[in-house]
């Protein structure tokens, strides 16, 4: 297959080049020169030019119509959404009447000055006057589109007081919420004590008791497994298990600062903490958000919120924003409702199911190859009411204390236990303790 | 005398090797590149007519991908695997930014018309510009090889970001595809860096007799400048790979810190992945202008060349272009607003990103006033500088959003960003390159390309660019990622999944004009019609030297510079060109 293809290929290239002799002899005959553009190429290109100048005026017209500045997005679900929004319009506004004018000007020289023979090109090599008039004009428009942004900005970025703290963390390829339970104070955490059963590496100075007594016992079975079959095992093995022992030692140690830090307090802090797959947000209320991650770069991308923050292992980021429509106001707003119902016909037409308004939030920075869907659903509610109504449920099975088996009473009922996609493993070392 | 008689001794050793292969003839090397740099291309074009395809119909089946990427880059349902997307995207963005349009563009017309234009006889170090190429061509050949072996050439975004480029197993194309990937980069910088500095010592120290810098063409300057900023940026990424190449292969952890992949806790810490990024974009940014400044220059050539017009306020653009080469080095943050870092050194950011738009601003105003009352003539090389104003235009006025950080928020990395990239590299720079190829191919080649061929394949690049990159700007608006495999996933980009469709069919046209370009360059060096001597009646020096060159350009003296090179359609000259060798009359105003 592959080689008939490029059979046809050479083939074509052939009677190509075959042609195009045949073009140059002739042109050759009329005596023409290849450097000349003639009158009639003239012709063809400054129509060409025309045309080309109409139809990118009318099709980005079209787009900017059809499209407009979000498509598809929606009015700003969010109160400084709607900052960003009002910004965007001020500077397409200016934007687009300058992409018209220069345009313009360009194809409209390019057109009417083209070549003519005999005509001999006006000598104009510089001039202060015009050269300060567009340093000048485009300096005062910047200043005020720098001056508008960083207006914006200031505001935007600063962070509120008193905020609904929740965290979000990002994996490959998930998002985990953590609400900060009634102290609105989230307990400390540290990757070195990630398991399944604990998949925000939360850290409680129970939790370094049992993990210390945990490592502590393996580093013993494995110095034994040595001592008794050292002789018998193949050197790569051996290296191994040495390699292993070597990095549990040195966890251990890396346990002293993290138990240094640890007060009666952020152990409270840390067991009411609640872990859930699903972003509950009350409307009018505001939030701070902060983002960790546990395995590579990831960004937090809320489009409707017009919002995002990248999510970096090893530090922590924060944001903040204010939800003022709720999912349930965004699904009966027309613009959303003509929106879907398009989107709804195209989807059952090519069998798909159908799909109601929802907020999202997606990953926005490459992570790898499942990169394109790590994505979490978001509700916004009208009341504080209907929030706690979820909220308390959450808290009955959901809590850190509940998740890591360190509380006895929810491990009897171990169906609550499970963080949705997460088995639950090594829970008897916890609880041993 | 004694200095032609030496010259004269040159041409008589050339054996083949020396000539086509290790030759140390600027001419020669400069061809080099530019065939090394449109092989290069191909690859890239083709692997972005592929991931389009990917994008407009995920749930579709191709032949093509089969074709081109063969099996292990597919899965058992036969399409392609989102890993080896992300591949294909990666290599096709490494490859147009380092390979085609860095290489390819510097080395190619500032390896041709530096010493050409400056009245040299060749460049100041014929070996290390030698060098140079072979550098480049080992790392080009060594980043083609990464795409064919098992675990996939990397794979995380032409940025490389680490900690996915360092961990494999985030993503398997951060094993021996990155390792490769940075062994490649590393010799690429080594061959843009000897070559900046050829360049720059060339055009100090080797300029003829009368060539001030203020009679320098604006090629030479804007490859100049070029030059300066690749040898100030480009260290800075090398210390960026080497250190990221110790994190993956010797276990430091500059970029690394509180990792836990694979199940278990790494024992990497302390680390900053936000270090790498203020190192690549410390390079990134200069990069766009290293891509961008030799096309203007080229530019500013070509447009007072065919509208026999001075290219009007040439020190104006002299200024704007040391303005955009200095400003191009404190704007790296404006890649990283979002990443967590302090606002208040965001604001700095934008104000000072804002900025690079007012010398952009003067050069296109100056562009379009050189066309003002020109005599226009429609070569292709023409058509394609009056393409690259017109992108630059579009493309610049996107960056104006991009580089305020508020607006930035809801856009980042999203398509927008592909769009405005794209438009300014994709197509201005690019446009550029295509403009030199058309206009000095004579130089090049002793040949003239076919113009017929080049108007089609121009009117087709220009419209499928636009039909391309335009749309593309409402994609990211609402709100569609890059790097996404599919968006079939998200039913609210449904909306956008029409432009989408347009985007590939026009990609796929865009590409299959380039078959015109590469039919036409090709058979113009073989049947192409004989050249005069100054096809296009230009002023400058390139345009003394016969059409058939030896080493070292003109037989006899070097030529002695009098004027500036823009005395087009000169009120004092009975000619519309003056050449810069004329000296002049009695009574005449130097510029």
């Amino acid at each position: 297959m592959k080689f008939l293809i490029i059979i046809v290929i050479v083939l074509v290239i052939i009677t190509a080049a075959q042609l195009m002799k045949v073009y140059e002899h002739s042109s050759r005959l009329r005596g023409k020169d290849e450097a000349d553009v003639t009158d009639g190429e003239t012709k063809f290109n400054a129509g060409m030019l025309l045309v080309f100048y109409l139809a990118l005026m009318i099709s980005s017209t079209y787009l900017f119509v059809v499209y407009g500045a979000r498509p598809g997005l929606g009015p700003s679900a969010s109160e400084h959404g709607n900052s960003i929004d009002s910004l965007y319009d001020i500077n397409w506004i200016i934007l687009i009447t300058v992409y018209y004018l220069t345009q313009t000007l360009l194809f409209v020289f390019s057109i009417k000055y083209h070549q003519k023979k005999g005509r001999k090109a006006v000598f104009f090599s510089h001039s202060t006057k015009l050269e300060l008039l567009w340093t000048v004009i485009p300096a005062v428009t910047l200043a005020g589109i720098i001056i508008a942004g960083l207006m914006v900005w200031n505001k935007i970025t600063a962070m509120p007081e008193n905020a609904q703290v929740i965290e979000i963390y990002a994996k490959q390829f998930d998002w985990t919420v953590r609400y900060s339970g009634d102290d609105n104070t989230l307990g400390n955490t540290d990757f070195k004590v990630i398991e399944s059963n604990n998949p925000l590496g939360i850290v409680t100075t129970d939790l370094i008791d049992a993990k210390e007594l945990a490592w502590k016992e393996e580093i013993k079975k494995i110095e034994a497994t040595i001592e008794a079959e050292g002789d018998l095992t193949p050197d790569d093995q051996l290296a191994e298990m040495k390699d292993k022992v070597a990095r549990l030692n040195r966890q251990l140690i890396r346990m002293t600062p993290l138990r240094k830090v640890q007060t009666p307090e952020s152990n409270l802090a840390a067991n009411d903490d609640i872990i859930v797959k699903e972003l509950y947000l009350v409307k009018d209320k505001v939030y701070e958000f902060k983002f960790r991650s546990r395995d590579v770069i990831h960004s937090a991308l809320f489009p409707h919120f017009r919002a995002q923050m990248n999510c970096v292992p090893g530090m922590t980021t924060r944001l903040s924003f204010k939800p003022t429509i709720s999912t349930a106001e965004m699904r009966k707003n027309p613009e959303v409702i003509a929106q879907y119902k398009k989107t709804n016909e195209k989807r059952v037409a090519e069998g798909k199911e159908e799909v109601d308004f929802n907020y999202l939030l997606l990953c926005n920075k490459i992570c790898g190859g499942s990169h394109y869907n790590m994505q979490m659903n978001i509700v916004v509610v009208d009341t504080q009411a209907e929030f706690d109504a979820w909220y308390n449920k959450q808290k009955e099975t959901k809590t850190f204390a509940q998740l890591a088996g360190l509380v006895n009473e929810v491990v009897e009922t171990p169906a609550a236990t499970v963080v949705s996609d997460t088995a639950v493993t090594a829970h008897e070392t916890v609880v041993s303790h | 005398m004694a200095e032609h008689t030496h010259e004269e001794g040159h041409h008589h050793h050339e054996s083949f090797i020396t000539k086509f292969l290790f030759s140390q003839d600027h001419k020669m090397i400069s061809k080099q590149f530019l065939l090394t740099a449109m092989f290069m291309g191909i690859i890239a074009v083709i692997l972005s007519v592929l991931f389009r395809l990917q994008i407009a119909w995920p749930d579709e089946e191709f032949q093509a991908m089969k074709f081109f990427l063969g099996d292990s880059y597919l899965g058992t349902d036969g399409l392609l695997k989102p890993d080896r997307y992300l591949a294909i995207v990666t290599i096709h963005g490494t490859i147009m930014v380092f390979f085609v349009l860095t290489g390819g563009l510097s080395g190619t017309f500032s390896n041709l018309l530096i010493p050409l234009q400056v009245g040299a006889r060749d460049m100041a170090s014929g070996f290390l510009n030698m060098l140079s190429f072979w550098f480049f061509l080992l790392s080009s050949v060594i980043m083609v090889f990464s795409l064919m072996i098992e675990s996939g050439p990397a794979s995380s975004g032409w940025t490389v970001y680490p900690p996915l480029s360092i961990l494999e197993q985030a993503i398997p194309g951060s094993g021996l595809g990155m390792t490769l990937w940075l062994t490649s980069m590393t010799l690429f910088i080594a061959s843009s860096l000897i070559g900046a500095l050829n360049y720059i010592v060339t055009i100090i120290n080797l300029r003829t007799i009368g060539m001030k810098m203020t009679r320098l063409p604006l090629t030479i300057w804007a490859f100049f400048v070029t030059a300066i900023l690749g040898v100030l940026s480009f260290p800075v990424l090398v210390s960026a790979v080497l250190l990221l190449l110790m994190d993956k292969t010797f276990g430091t952890s500059f970029y690394l810190s509180d990792i836990f992949i694979g199940g278990e806790a790494l024992d990497a810490s302390g680390g900053s992945p936000i270090l790498y990024q203020h190192l690549f974009w410390f390079l990134g940014h200069p990069e766009v202008y290293i891509v961008l400044l030799p096309a203007l220059g080229i530019t500013s050539e070509i447009v007072s060349t065919n509208s026999r017009k001075p290219i009007f306020g040439y020190r104006a653009m002299i200024g704007s272009i040391l303005a955009i080469g200095f400003l191009s080095f404190i704007v790296w943050g404006h890649h990283m607003f979002i990443t967590g870092m302090n606002p208040f050194i965001g604001g700095i950011f934008v104000f000072t990103t804002l900025l690079i738009a007012i010398p952009s601003a003067v050069k296109a105003f100056n562009y379009i006033t050189t066309l003002w009352k020109g005599n226009i003539r429609y070569t292709p090389a023409m058509l394609f500088s009056i393409g690259l104003v017109s992108t630059f235009i579009t493309g610049g006025l996107t960056g104006i959003i991009l580089a305020d950080a508020t607006l930035d928020i809801p856009v980042h990395d999203t398509y927008f960003v592909v769009a405005h990239f794209h438009i300014v590299m994709g197509l201005s720079a690019i446009f550029g390159m295509f403009a030199g190829v058309y206009h000095w191919f004579p130089k090049m080649y002793g040949k003239m390309m076919n113009k017929k061929l080049g108007f089609a394949h121009f009117w087709m690049t220009i419209v499928s660019g636009y039909g391309v990159f335009f749309p593309m700007h409402f994609v990211g608006l609402a709100g569609a990622p890059r790097r996404y495999y599919s968006n079939t996933e998200f039913a609210f980009l449904d909306h956008v999944q029409d432009l989408n469709e347009v985007i590939t069919i026009f990609a796929i046209i865009g590409g299959l004009a380039q078959l015109i370009f590469f039919f036409n360059f090709f058979y113009s060096i073989y049947a192409g019609r004989k050249t005069t001597q100054n096809p296009w009646k230009s002023n400058t020096l390139e345009w003394t030297t016969p059409v058939e060159m030896g080493h070292g350009n003109w037989p006899g003296d070097l030529p002695i510079v009098h004027r500036w090179p823009y005395d087009y359609s000169n009120p004092d000259h009975e000619e519309d060109f003056v050449p810069q060798t004329v000296p002049l009359k009695e009574g005449e105003v130097a510029h």
